[in-house]
């Protein structure tokens, strides 16, 4: 058994001399890291280090529970990431077909670069640019003035941010998101749309019945990807959008810790905790996933 | 052959992929296992700048050259072009300074991931002792910074700063780990670090007189947002705007004085964090107010740092709450508001608006602890290069390093004869001397580095007149004497500021922001306030504070 093992490790063995990169940069930068997650059971001595510092057991989690801040926080995180799924995971799709439906190669590459462009701007900048079209004095203020109406503060209103995350979001991400669908279209075997032309099928049904399909797979896996990512709920994008106004609506576990952590400074014992404890219900989150797109007749992950 | 060929550039292949990856941690210095090649890199070159002067005796204490970094706020760029100022200063002490960029925003948050990763600069830009003396405590313990020597008769000016009155409560077990950035030589001139400017002449077009109260003042501010004071036919104006939210508490000091400076007070017996006491009842209430009036900037909560200033620059807004000695200068309000006024003199245009007494018939002024922010000096560093620092602070605190930051370089920009009389040769653009900080834009930071010398600006020398104008100088030596005569300083407890016990070091409070929450909420302003204390204010430890500190002051008799 051993050496039939030793055999097939020689047969191969340019395609493992490849693979050791990516093997040990998993260990470093993804494994050997986790140590850090000690830091959720001890009092966090900057000098001594992760590993001298001492074990406090389970205070660090008590004292999470008990702050009303952070179950605000979590209670944002799974809303936000539920709608996400909802509004922005199909948004992708929709547009990867709208586009796979342009006639003309030049028109289709032009709708995707446009589509494409906005993820390349950053967060800082996003805000900036919202900012001026939803401030006080902003454009979407001087045509409601235009038409009558008073001075709306969008930015401040805690109802609104989340429509205004998923919204920018939308703006920013879709066309990225989409390149993986479209990328999945390009793939398909032109035959069978040739065949259900020959069977009388319109656009509309050949997109039905050939496309989506087609690009089926890929979005369950996509799915179960972002359910996994779901407790992560974009700290970059809320970090820039959010103020104190709609922290009741809009602060996530991320952008909690990171408030916490560094701005007061209440330690990164407690901070750990809190990342742990997101970490274990992604992965909990993923497995879920997993386990029903498999039961639905999908392909899973593992 | 074929096969040895591509083995070996299979694994020379996965070589590089990996030298690369590898690489990419070796920067975090330390544990230098990973890459040898990485950490050499890192290393000081200490060995390429030669000392200036290689034949110094060995009495000399600036025989060997040293590289110190610094953190700063902004020092990237003021450090970018390696001005006249930073040669003679690293000429003079045989130092290579490396600047260490931090930014207002977010100095905490790098000064505690450097701390956690152990890459804090030689010389730290921090404020801790006032702000977060848990952290301050923290540092300390855990020994991330340096004590000063006991023995400090070396630098004498050094020296005379660690005496000061209220520098004592810096020390911890009678060491001293910080030197604290004194804004002004003594807590009364922090009057005129708060102002709220005011555009008199739309105050005179829509007829208003200096408000008495808050609601006149409230009643003025909605006019100048409702009433079209510019008298452009729109309604594009609002009432009040501020730099930063700190300038705008100085508003409720009437109202409720330790709310201005964020102070502790006694209040039935018992010593409180100001946003614990009563009194923040009718702070909440007429802030919302304001909110709800328009007469505040509804934008204030989503504008970052000195944004909203531009409103009042460009007579979008009839009030900014900033401070007296922002005034001047080529970025300051009255150059700013000029430039978006073109022949127009700011002075026609704009006062500082008085506040009211409060209810008990004084009139209060602005104080605080003499000193903001610290420099610390890095456990890492040797005591070679403490002894250089210290040499370099005492000689920022000394009257040749203020004869400096006041005139330039001598025989360069000034001249002295021997009365020690000073003429300033350098040239002249328009009116004024030319700002000594485009020839040398690091000025303004290395004069800053030992003390805000915030004071320097308010004495009346020909220097200053030079460089501020006459009428500036003027209009802020009135209003500092304007607020010494006429106003009383907050009531202060100066010495729980810095104050340790164990459970207000855990107390970490950020009352700002759930102050700007309560404001943009459409719910009773009062019951949030409450609830914030009581639920998440207590559950962070307030009471356990408030009992060590009550117990700490009744052993002074307090």
């Amino acid at each position: 058994m051993e050496k039939s093992w030793g055999k097939e490790l020689y047969k191969y063995r340019y395609l493992y001399i490849l693979l050791l990169p990516t093997v040990l940069f998993y260990v470093l930068f993804q494994y050997l890291p986790m140590y850090g997650v000690l830091l959720a059971f001890k009092e966090f001595h900057i000098k001594e280090g992760i590993l001298r510092s001492p074990w406090v057991g389970w205070d660090n989690f008590a004292v999470l529970l008990k702050q009303s801040e952070f179950w605000q926080a979590f209670r944002n995180t799974v809303v936000i990431s539920l709608g996400r799924i909802v509004f922005e995971f199909p948004a992708a799709i929709v547009l990867a077909l709208l586009i796979n439906e342009v006639a003309g190669r030049k028109a289709k590459r032009f709708y995707q670069t446009v589509f494409t462009f906005p993820h390349f701007i950053s967060w800082v900048i996003i805000s900036g640019i919202l900012f001026n079209f939803l401030g006080s004095d902003g454009v979407l203020n001087q045509i409601l003035a235009a038409f009558g109406a008073g001075k709306e503060a969008f930015l401040t209103n805690p109802g609104l941010f989340k429509a205004i995350v998923f919204l920018s979001n939308i703006w920013k991400e879709v066309g990225w998101s989409a390149i993986i669908y479209l990328a999945a279209i390009a793939g398909i075997n032109p035959e069978l749309y040739e065949a259900a032309y020959m069977d009388g099928a319109n656009r509309f049904q050949q997109l039905l019945a050939v496309t989506w399909p087609s690009i089926r797979g890929t979005a369950a896996i996509l799915l179960i990807l972002a359910v996994g990512n779901a407790m992560n709920g974009n700290f970059d994008q809320i970090f820039n959008l959010y103020n104190p106004g709609v922290y009741s609506t809009g602060d996530i576990i991320d952008t909690y810790v990171y408030r916490s952590a560094f701005a007061d400074g209440s330690g990164f014992g407690v901070s750990t905790a809190i990342g742990l404890f997101k970490a274990a219900l992604n992965f909990a989150l993923l497995y879920t996933a997993n386990f029903a797109v498999k039961r639905l007749g999908g392909e899973g992950l593992v | 052959m074929r096969k040895t060929k591509l083995l070996g550039s299979a694994s020379l292949l996965s070589v590089l992929i990996l030298s690369s990856v590898l690489s990419g941690c070796g920067s975090n210095s330390g544990d230098g296992s990973a890459s040898s090649s990485a950490s050499a890199s890192s290393s000081p070159s200490a060995s390429g700048s030669a000392p200036a002067s290689a034949s110094a005796s060995a009495d000399n204490p600036y025989a060997e050259h040293l590289d110190i970094s610094l953190s700063w706020w902004g020092i990237g760029v003021a450090f970018e072009k390696h001005d006249e100022l930073i040669q003679k200063l690293e000429k003079d002490f045989n130092v290579t300074l490396k600047p260490v960029d931090i930014g207002w925003d977010n100095y905490k948050e790098k000064n505690q991931v450097w701390a956690a990763a152990g890459q804090l600069p030689d010389i730290i830009s921090n404020s801790l002792v006032n702000d977060s003396p848990a952290t301050y405590n923290d540092w300390v313990k855990q020994g991330l910074i340096h004590a000063l020597p006991d023995d400090l008769s070396a630098y004498p000016n050094v020296e005379k700063l660690a005496k000061a009155e209220d520098v004592q409560g810096v020390y911890r077990d009678g060491k001293l780990y910080a030197i604290p950035r004194m804004t002004y030589p003594n807590t009364d001139m922090w009057a005129v670090d708060r102002a709220i400017y005011v555009r008199k002449d739309w105050m005179d077009k829509l007829g208003i007189k200096d408000p008495t109260n808050f609601q006149e003042f409230d009643a003025m501010l909605k006019a100048f947002a409702n009433q079209d004071p510019d008298g452009n036919g729109k309604k594009d104006t609002t009432g009040i705007v501020m730099n930063t939210l700190g300038y705008f508490k100085s508003v409720f000091m009437p109202t409720f004085p330790q709310f201005d400076n964020s102070g502790w007070l006694k209040e039935d017996g018992k010593w409180i964090p100001y946003y614990a006491s009563k009194q923040m009842d009718q702070v909440v209430t007429q802030a919302r107010q304001l909110y709800q009036d328009g007469a505040l900037d509804p934008d204030f909560a989503v504008e970052k740092a000195g944004e909203a200033n531009q409103k009042f620059y460009q007579n979008q807004a009839g009030a900014l709450a900033f401070n007296v000695g922002s005034i001047s200068g080529p970025t300051g309000i009255k150059a700013e508001w000029e430039k978006n006024n073109p022949g127009q003199n700011f002075f026609d245009h704009v006062k500082i608006l008085h506040l009211w007494p409060s209810t008990d018939g004084t009139l209060y002024r602005h104080t605080s602890i003499s000193f903001w922010s610290e420099s610390m000096i890095n456990a890492d560093v040797d005591d070679k290069k403490l002894d250089r620092i210290l040499r370099i602070y005492d000689w920022l605190l000394s009257p040749e390093g203020k004869e400096m930051f006041d005139y330039g370089i001598e025989g360069k920009d000034y001249t002295k004869d021997a009365s020690g009389k000073i003429t300033i040769t350098r040239p002249k653009d328009g009116d004024n001397y030319i700002d000594l900080k485009k020839e040398y834009p690091s000025i303004e930071i290395i004069s800053q580095l030992a003390a805000w010398r915030d004071s320097s600006h308010f004495e009346d020398t020909d220097a200053n007149r030079a460089v501020q104008g006459a009428d500036v100088l003027k209009f802020q030596l009135d209003e500092l004497n304007w607020q010494l005569d006429n106003a009383k300083a907050i009531p202060t407890a100066f010495d729980i500021s810095t104050m340790s016990t164990p459970a207000k070091d855990k107390l970490t409070i950020n009352a700002d922001d759930d102050f700007t929450k309560v404001i943009l909420s459409k719910q009773d302003p009062v019951a949030m306030w409450h609830d914030i204390v009581k639920g998440y204010y207590d559950s962070k430890g307030l009471q356990a504070a408030v009992d060590e500190v009550t117990a700490n002051e009744a052993q002074q008799g307090k």
